[in-house]
């Protein structure tokens, strides 16, 4: 088994992952570079973590992938309950749960942070006047509630699941 | 009522509109843009208050944040608030407000006849009375605490919205004054981002005279202009009503927003919004608040602060009086008398305490009775009731009438008649907030005031920094601005705004305590508290020598102004009292919060179900139709039981667990943790993270495994399947799938980032239910599964990828119930559906949903264990009787530290089962196990249940060597709840000890 250095062992990983989606993957420093890029037009790609990442799209165009060396993929679609937020006071409303600048930085641009407790990722797209919120399928009832409590002094910002 | 002190004329206030408002169940009348405080002066009412500890009668003092007397209590019933201060409350129609501390009223309160004891509560009264006997104690508290404290808070629920707002920005300037005006306009200038807070209705801070020129404008017209021109920038945001009232480390200061008069809760609008702000710099223009000069009985009704009756006068035109004596040490006190007689109030006479305060000060007033060298040294009220009258003297004066001034140095006295006696003692900067970190303001000897300490991302600008004329504060103000925006790499080109030339004052006196003399009465130096001269004195002869002391000790300065007006006043007497001057006594330590915060705003709208977020499975829905009693396990709200119409808790219980073992049941079981491991080197980590061994695990099967914390004691345990060559699913209890996926992410991260392995955690991925029973299989089999579902193509401990009903599945031979038994896993937004068909196609089968609490009996019955009840952090593999699992061909976490001695002993506390001797018996929940001779613990129950399948209640324990003791009677004892029980300890396992039944 090679010994490898943990900082190896993610550059091992990375390279493979972007060998396998043919792109330039998120910088791990979010402020160096933009933490979202597109991948192949069909659809967005998420650094988690030093060694993860979320590929995010409309279709499955990523169940046909193989793996490659030590980049693995997993379906995880079920997992994540989109929101759209619309509205001209959607990061006022925001404001009441995340400590957060905005705008986030040059769209395509998405953030990890807690809502509410809540571990949530905040994605803001090429899309004026609305942002999305991905929230783990099991805190979404109870985070949409309270967001839309939070949204209830404006008759702006909208909430809708998206697909 | 009629408004009998409004000046006729002047005052930002709207007199086209009235106001209609209740003040003690009285009706009065004020107008937009009038305070409790300046409506209530408005109309005549000066007896606002009682003291806190004699129950003196106080009225109006201060404006603004600094009132220590008129703290009233506001509205009724549950959304009463108690302790505001009058004087920041705006009127708004409908207002109630009603004094406090006081019985029966505040103008007859029967309190105040601790006023003739007062002799008797010197400070440090409890500490010398209360010690004896000390038996006494508990009694004494009672009464104190009893006696402790203002207002009374509502014990409903609050019914009012509070919000938490997050904000960054580059630089937040606290006090819109003229000084963080010109602050905020120069940073703004930068093109930063700028807030600016401001605790005040109107933008323009303590500046009253507002005839001076700043740019060539008057200065109201400057302040409005500079305000719309900020209000018109993208980029700064302005908070009025807003109280900045705690600096935190990394730039984060919280400030407290006064929302609408009237909450709103229909609408959504909050009473209060406490932000957070994150700035990169802060400007700290907070100004100063004026000091008052103590004399005897300076606490009547009817003397204020110089600086805050000219504010009542020329803001509201409310007048507090109409014939004032000033009584000052500095040059603010002509000022002030100026402003005053603009307003139509009568200055008779101004007592200077300096002997060469100079003539040209008194330029263009109309008072003409200057008394130079000279100071108040008591104070003469009207009494509430006539001499004779019972009590009068301890009811006290209801408002001053006169004074009686003394030249220094003699003890000759004069007397003068006024209605309005006020004091001008110098100004004292507000340095809270740049003391909140932990630094100590600097003191100033040239102008005998602290100063705020500053650091790289603090500025200070303004009154706040020692600067008291206009010009100086423009000034000020606008480098503080510049000087935060070039801390952030910008310049501005703007030019700083110019006042008028001032000027230079005279030296200001250092006296706050007028000589006594011969005169009598207490002299108040901190009111809110109560504090005078006296007690400070005493303290400082039982030699009390710091100021934190002091305060402790006579309580200076620990009322919820913070000694805002009182605290300088002590200093200075201390150092008189010392030979010492106030730099040499220090400040007391300035702690958040500034001003009061309400528990509401700090709560936010995190209260009821709101205050905690809670995760739901995706079959929730289901059990809530089917009308499931829920209970919290963690943050997971999960089916407890379903019980039927008519069917109490344990007949439901009974049911679901008896329906088991005789037909099938089906439950949730989604919360628990769930991971997909890939990579060649996962057999690897395997065989590191659990103790038994993996390598050899083929495809399509599973395992169980149990890990250990490095200590060697039980972390947690579940079920690894094998799904392809390098794809791994991995289960772990419900309560710790977040600490196994953190220390599966240490390892590999840390400890071994050489291994091929990876781990994602896919427990939102798949929703789960367990079928359990005697029929699992034949419901597997209606349910269509395309793979084979026989004994010997579905073993035992084996995993099948495929479809049920046309949905896919991973399906899992395996049983928490000891039973045949699956676990299907289906896509989450597809598990409802699932679950749904095969209660419908099982319903020939006689299959039923079951809750935690039946599986809870299942698994007791079955001798299981349970992270958290039976592995409760000291338990070893062996104490629990799988010794056997630990493999002696390979290591992992935890195995090293179980050669310890004292995880070997024989007498270490082993998993028993455990039955009443009187099979009718009930076990008492969480009983200590003890001989009954000894009555010595030699171990607990840890888990309880009636088994319907048995017929009796049986329970799980640890007890001391306890593999040993089987068949011996030991007593269960509970005393807090008054059970106790003999029991029988035998084997854990209660049904099915060969295991037949999970390998049918």
């Amino acid at each position: 088994m090679p010994d490898h250095s943990s900082m190896e062992a993610c550059s091992l990983r990375e390279a493979a992952m972007a060998q396998l989606l043919l792109l330039q993957l998120p910088a791990v420093n979010a402020s160096d570079a933009a933490a979202l890029h597109s991948y192949a037009e069909a659809g967005l790609c998420l650094r988690l973590a030093p060694d993860q990442w979320l590929l995010l799209a409309e279709t499955e165009p990523f169940a046909a992938l193989p793996a490659s060396g030590r980049a693995k993929l997993t379906d995880i679609s079920h997992a994540w309950i989109r929101l759209r937020i619309s509205g001209p006071k959607r990061w006022e409303m925001l404001s009441k749960c995340m400590a957060l600048p905005h705008p986030l930085g040059p769209a395509p641009y998405a953030v990890r942070t807690l809502c509410v407790g809540v571990p949530v990722i905040l994605l803001e797209t090429s899309e004026t006047e609305a942002l999305y919120l991905l929230m783990p399928r099991s805190y979404s009832a109870w985070l949409t509630q309270w967001l839309a409590d939070a949204a209830a002094e404006y008759a702006a910002p909208s909430l809708e699941t998206a697909p | 009522m009629k408004q009998t002190h409004r000046a006729a004329s002047g005052g930002r206030i709207d007199r086209s509109r009235l106001i209609r408002f209740r003040f003690n169940g009285r009706d009065y009348a004020g107008h937009p843009g009038d305070t409790l405080a300046s409506a209530l002066i408005a109309n005549g009412v000066k007896l606002l208050a009682r003291s806190f500890k004699y129950h003196r009668p106080r009225g109006i003092f201060a404006a603004g944040i600094d009132e220590p007397n008129a703290l009233v209590r506001v509205g009724e019933g549950a959304a009463a608030e108690p302790n505001l201060r009058a004087t920041q409350i705006p009127l708004h129609e409908g207002l109630a407000a009603q004094s406090q501390n006081c019985w029966p009223s505040v103008d007859w309160d029967i309190g105040a006849l601790i006023g003739l004891a007062a002799p008797l509560f010197p400070a440090g009264f409890y500490y010398k009375t209360f010690m004896w006997p000390r038996s006494a104690w508990p009694l004494y508290e009672q009464i104190i605490r009893r006696a402790a404290g203002l207002g009374v808070a509502p014990t409903e629920a609050d019914p009012d919205r509070y919000e938490h707002r997050h904000a960054e920005t580059d630089i937040l300037i606290v006090g819109g004054g003229v000084s963080g005006l010109a602050a905020a306009l120069a940073a703004a200038n930068s093109g930063l981002k700028v807030m600016l807070a401001d605790d005040g209705e109107c933008w323009g801070g303590q500046t009253l005279d507002e005839t001076q020129l700043v740019d060539g404008l008057p200065l109201r017209r400057w302040i409005d202009d500079a305000v719309q021109r900020l209000a018109a920038m993208p980029q700064v945001t302005l908070l009025p009503r807003s109280t900045a009232y705690a600096r935190y480390d990394h730039g984060e200061i919280g400030i407290l927003q006064q929302c609408a008069p009237e909450s709103n809760p229909i609408s959504g609008r909050a009473r209060q919004c406490r932000w957070l702000v994150h700035s990169r710099q802060v400007v700290l223009a907070t100004g100063a608040s004026e000091r008052h000069i103590a004399f005897a009985n300076n606490d009547l009704p009817g003397i204020m602060l110089a600086s805050a009756a000219a504010l009542y006068a020329n803001r509201y035109a409310a007048l507090p009086g109409r014939r004032a004596v000033l009584f000052t040490n500095n040059d603010s006190g002509y000022a002030a008398a100026r402003l005053l007689e603009n307003a139509g109030i009568a200055v008779v006479c101004i007592v200077d305490c300096r002997p060469d305060a100079s003539p040209g000060l008194a330029a263009g007033l109309r008072c003409n009775t200057i008394r130079r060298g000279y100071a108040v040294v008591r104070a003469l009220g009207r009494r509430a009731l006539g001499r004779r009258a019972l009590g009068s003297r301890a009811l006290g004066n209801r408002a001053v009438s006169g004074c009686e001034i003394a030249k220094l140095g003699t003890e000759t006295v004069e007397r003068l008649d006024c209605d309005l006696l006020l004091t001008a003692g110098g100004w004292t900067p507000r340095v809270h907030l740049s003391s909140h970190l932990g630094e100590r303001p600097v003191f100033d000897p040239a102008q005998s005031v602290f100063l705020p300490a500053t650091a790289a991302d603090l500025h200070c600008a303004g009154a706040c920094a020692g600067e008291f004329d206009l010009n100086a504060c423009l000034q000020s103000g606008f480098n503080a601005g510049k000087q935060a925006a070039a801390s952030l790499g910008k310049t501005i080109a703007a030019q700083p705004p110019e006042g008028p030339a001032q000027q230079a004052a005279q030296p200001a006196s250092a006296m706050l305590v007028a000589p006594a003399g011969k005169a009598h009465g207490p002299c108040f130096v901190d009111f809110q508290t109560d504090v005078t001269t006296a007690d400070l004195g005493l303290a400082h002869r039982e030699n009390f020598r710091s100021i934190e002391h002091v305060k402790r000790y006579t309580t200076l300065g620990m009322g919820t102004d913070q000694g805002r007006t009182g605290a300088p006043t002590g200093i200075a007497h201390i150092a008189a009292l010392s030979g010492k001057t106030p730099g040499d006594i220090g400040v007391t330590t300035y702690r958040t919060p500034y001003a009061p915060v309400t528990l509401g705003a700090l709560a936010g709208r995190h209260v009821g179900k709101a205050s905690a977020p809670t995760r739901v499975t995706p079959l929730h829905e289901w059990h809530k139709a089917a009308g499931a009693v829920f209970m919290l396990a963690g943050q997971w709200q999960r089916a407890q039981i379903f019980p039927r119409p008519g069917e109490s808790d344990e007949q439901a219980v009974n049911r679901e667990a008896r329906n088991v073992r005789e037909a099938v049941g089906i439950t949730d079981v989604s919360t628990l943790g769930k991971f997909e491991l890939r990579g060649r080197d996962v057999p690897e980590l395997l065989e590191r993270l659990y103790v038994n061994g993996w390598r050899n695990l083929a495809a399509g099967r599973s395992r169980y495994g149990v890990m250990l914390r490095l200590d060697g004691m039980v972390l947690d345990d579940g079920t690894t399947s094998r799904l392809s060559d390098d794809t791994y699913f991995m289960t772990t209890t419900t309560g710790n799938a977040e600490r196994i996926y953190a220390h599966m992410r240490r390892c590999l991260q840390l400890e071994w980032p050489g291994l091929d392995a990876t781990v994602t955690p896919v427990t939102e991925q798949w929703g789960a239910f367990a079928i359990a029973g005697p029929k699992a299989r034949a419901l597997l089999e209606v349910l269509q599964p395309d793979f084979a579902t026989g004994n010997a193509d579905f073993p035992y401990m084996s995993v099948r990828e495929g479809k049920l009903s046309g949905i896919p599945v991973r399906a899992f031979r395996i049983s928490f119930a000891g039973e045949l038994g699956y676990e299907i896993y289906a896509p989450a937004g597809m598990a409802t559906a699932l679950w749904t068909k095969a209660l419908e196609v099982g319903a020939s089968l006689g299959v039923m949903p079951y809750g935690t609490e039946a599986m809870m009996v299942l698994r007791i019955e079955k001798g299981f264990f349970v992270p958290g009840f039976e592995a409760d952090g000291r338990t070893t593999l062996d104490d629990l009787g799988l010794g056997r699992m630990l493999s002696s061909k390979k290591a992992c976490i935890g195995q090293a530290a179980l050669n310890r001695e004292a995880l070997q002993a024989a007498d270490r506390l082993h998993l028993v089962g455990i039955v009443a001797t009187d099979p009718t018996q009930p076990l008492p929940r969480g009983a200590q196990l003890a001989t009954p001779s000894s009555h010595e613990s030699q171990g607990h129950i840890t888990s309880m249940a009636y088994s319907p399948i048995l017929g009796h209640w049986i329970g799980l324990g640890l007890l001391r060597a306890g593999r040993g003791r089987h068949g011996e009677i030991l007593t269960a004892m509970a005393p807090a709840i008054g059970q106790q029980t003999d029991i029988r300890i035998v084997d854990p396992v209660f049904f099915d000890p060969e295991g037949s039944r999970s390998h049918a």
